[in-house]
């Protein structure tokens, strides 16, 4: 009975989601080129790297964070994100985090890699390395 | 957190108002989007809500910070208010109300189906 119940339930979210996912791809389509718009699902597990790296070059906040990113052509990223990311980096460990006044609002939150953070850096990169080469591989037709 | 304030929960309530305080400082929209975290973050409430609240008060400084920059809302959330607030809640594996009750559910039909002999 609780099988039934919970496959049931689970059968019914993952229908929203289909119709919420698909609607709003579809909405998407006409805004932009056919070709990008649809990174964000690919973008997921990288993103953590990037941001990372941009932390890396220099002590930063999200907005910066954040417009650093669309520049560089991922228009979908927004600061809700970041935020997110920047929290969960917080939480491992890989960040330091400074408060510092800014000229209107609030004080931002300054973040700068420690060296956990490094170590995670250079980790990301060797395994984008790695990921990159196989599938280029891949790509070419070798084994 | 003393003791009295472990039981009444009037820390609480005087950090809920201080909240208050400050969104009603945000510009319009700003406000409907906090009204949408608060709904969205609730199911991942423990019993007294007291998880939630550095998670809000982070979510606050983001919506301060944001407004202070001149960004439109949709700039800063977009569309996927209750997508942002499992990621704040601690990503997709969160336990919300519903798996507490799902696990409390199943630990007692096993029990009960143990008292059987089954």
């Amino acid at each position: 009975m609780i099988r039934i119940v919970s496959v049931a339930w689970a059968w019914s979210t993952t229908l929203w989601y289909r119709i919420v996912v698909l609607g709003s791809t579809e909405y998407q389509e006409d805004r932009r080129g056919p070709a990008m718009d649809d990174l964000t699902e690919m973008l997921k597990g990288t993103l953590e790297g990037c941001v990372l790296e941009i932390i890396g070059n220099e002590e930063t906040y999200g907005y910066a964070i954040t417009r650093r990113l669309n520049e560089l052509g991922f228009a979908d990223v927004i600061e809700g994100t970041v935020y997110t990311i920047l929290l969960r980096l917080e939480k491992n460990g890989l960040v330091q985090v400074t408060k510092r006044p800014s000229g209107m609002g609030p004080p931002r939150k300054f973040y700068a890699l420690n060296d956990a953070g490094r170590e995670e850096l250079a980790t990301f990169w060797a395994k984008w390395a790695y990921l990159s080469s196989r599938i280029d591989k891949l790509k070419e037709g070798g084994r | 957190m003393n003791f009295w304030e472990t039981i009444t929960g009037n820390d609480l309530t005087r950090e809920w108002k201080a909240f208050e305080a400050r969104a009603e400082a945000l510009p319009a929209d700003y406000r409907a989007a906090w009204e949408q975290i608060k709904v969205h973050l609730s199911p991942y409430s423990g019993f007294t809500g007291r998880n939630l609240m550095p998670i809000l008060d982070g979510a606050l400084g983001l919506l301060e910070e944001t407004a202070a920059d001149g960004q439109s809302i949709h700039e800063v959330l977009g569309d996927d208010i209750q997508g942002f607030c499992a990621a704040l809640a601690g990503g997709e594996g969160a336990r919300s109300y519903r798996d507490r009750w799902r696990e409390q559910l199943n630990r007692n039909v096993a029990r009960k189906l143990g008292q059987l002999g089954g």
